[in-house]
């Protein structure tokens, strides 16, 4: 089982095979829990919200085309899965997320809070945008991919993801205080 | 040119997907736009932010609920529509045929009642959330107390995966009077939960209530270390309050 192909263990899944879902689970787990923690900014959800899609798969699983790739369609899943949260408990996401690192000093420290300034800038920012950086900055997916997940076309992504991008920085700036990010060592 | 005719030239060189053609227009763009610039390097610290892990648990989490379970045999069911169907029948033949008596329809509401729960305790054991969602919900619109349903909302506050469920489960409990062992599981399920809005929801049912020790044991928790600080001053509010009004636990 360890060397098929999610494509292979998704098919066993349509064949009734349970114990191949928690293969599929113990690989993109991780990537979904943070997919859903950048969407959310909460842990206990995050972790809820990521079975929540495998389980998903198990009562549709007769909705999966076997030439399909299997991430677009997990990610396909996740989308529904948090647009359906959203919709039932707006309370729930409204609070605030609690990040545990351990005390930083120095450059460190400096670096850290920029994070958490960057962090904020994203919660601030509309879902749909986040959304579209979370996709193609932090779980690595190719504009075309994101294409097909919300139904437009590549380059439509590429100049949605230009724009976020720009409002992004515009909250960052807000939040920091600061113009520009050169602090953060741009790109010259 | 504007920014917004870089716009897919930028977004292509910031994936690395760029031809070179593409890339050296993004690049000469840049060169003379600070904003895009700074686009980019937040781009870039975007990709420096660190990586958060779910819990170590969660896959052996995930299989425990996709393994099979022992569920309601399919005669059970058979049986629920059975009772239905015989009750509804009874019902129309006592009232073309005899008289109503006030102990039959005391009976035909016991039959209803009976059935609410058995669809409720099914509902609870479902492997969807929603679904359990939705048995919480009629559990709460029973009436009186059923310790069979007390016992399963309780065992859903502790067990279920579901934050949204947790939370239900909690509220819900709240319209019953607590078994010992129930509260008891709570005050352990405060012990163990990593969501503050479950704790919250649990010091808020634990409170409710009428243990005479409760009082102590919310001061008790207050003061652990480790307690989530939005949970701490939740039950520093949750305690000043009650000693306004009286100190009603001592």
């Amino acid at each position: 089982m360890l060397s098929d192909t999610d494509e292979q263990l998704m098919a066993a899944v349509q064949g009734g095979d349970n114990p191949a879902l928690g293969e599929l689970f113990r690989r993109h787990h991780a990537a979904l829990y943070r997919y859903f923690l950048r969407m959310s900014g909460s842990a206990a959800l995050s972790e809820d919200l990521a079975q929540d899609v495998f389980l998903r798969m198990l009562r549709k699983s007769e909705t999966w085309q076997r030439e399909a790739r299997f991430s677009s369609w997990m990610y396909r899943i996740a989308h529904n899965a948090f647009i359906d949260h959203t919709r039932k408990s707006k309370w729930e996401t409204a609070m605030p997320e609690k990040w545990d690192m351990a005390a930083p000093a120095g450059r460190q420290l400096e670096q850290d809070q920029e994070h958490a300034m960057l962090h904020q800038a994203l919660m601030a920012l509309p879902a749909d945008k986040r959304e579209l950086l979370v996709l193609s900055r932090f779980q690595g997916l190719k504009y075309e991919q994101i294409g097909e997940l919300l139904g437009v076309e590549t380059n439509t992504v590429k100049v949605r993801v230009f724009r976020a991008l720009g409002q992004l920085r515009e909250i960052y700036e807000r939040i920091s205080g600061e113009p520009g990010l050169a602090a953060m060592g741009g790109r010259s | 040119m504007t920014c917004s005719e870089f716009a897919v030239d930028i977004a292509d060189t910031l994936a690395g997907t760029a031809t070179a053609a593409a890339r050296a227009r993004a690049e000469a763009h840049m060169a003379g736009c600070a904003s895009c610039r700074a686009n980019a390097a937040l781009w870039d610290a975007m990709g420096e932010m660190p990586e958060a892990t779910p819990s170590a648990d969660l896959p052996a989490r995930f299989e425990r609920r996709i393994a099979p379970r022992p569920s309601a045999p399919r005669w059970a069911w058979g049986a629920v529509a059975a009772a239905v169907l015989v009750g509804v029948l009874s019902f129309v033949a006592g009232r073309y045929t005899a008289p109503r008596t006030e102990a039959d329809i005391a009976s035909l509401r016991g039959e209803v009642r009976n059935l609410r729960e058995v669809v409720a305790l099914s509902l609870l054991d479902q492997q969807s959330a929603s679904e359990r969602l939705r048995g919480i919900r009629y559990s709460a619109a029973l009436e009186g107390t059923d310790p069979e349903v007390v016992d399963a909302l309780s065992r859903t506050l502790s067990n279920d995966s579901s934050v949204d469920v947790r939370l239900a489960a909690a509220e819900a409990l709240r319209r019953f009077p607590l078994p010992a062992a129930a509260r008891e599981s709570a005050w352990k399920l405060l012990e163990q939960d990593d969501s503050p809005l479950v704790q919250i929801a649990v010091i808020d049912l634990l409170a409710a209530g009428k243990d005479p020790s409760a009082r102590a044991r919310l001061e008790k928790l207050r003061d652990r270390a480790g307690l989530d600080a939005n949970v701490r001053d939740y039950l520093q509010a949750l305690l000043s309050n009650q000693r306004k009004k009286g100190n009603q636990y001592q």
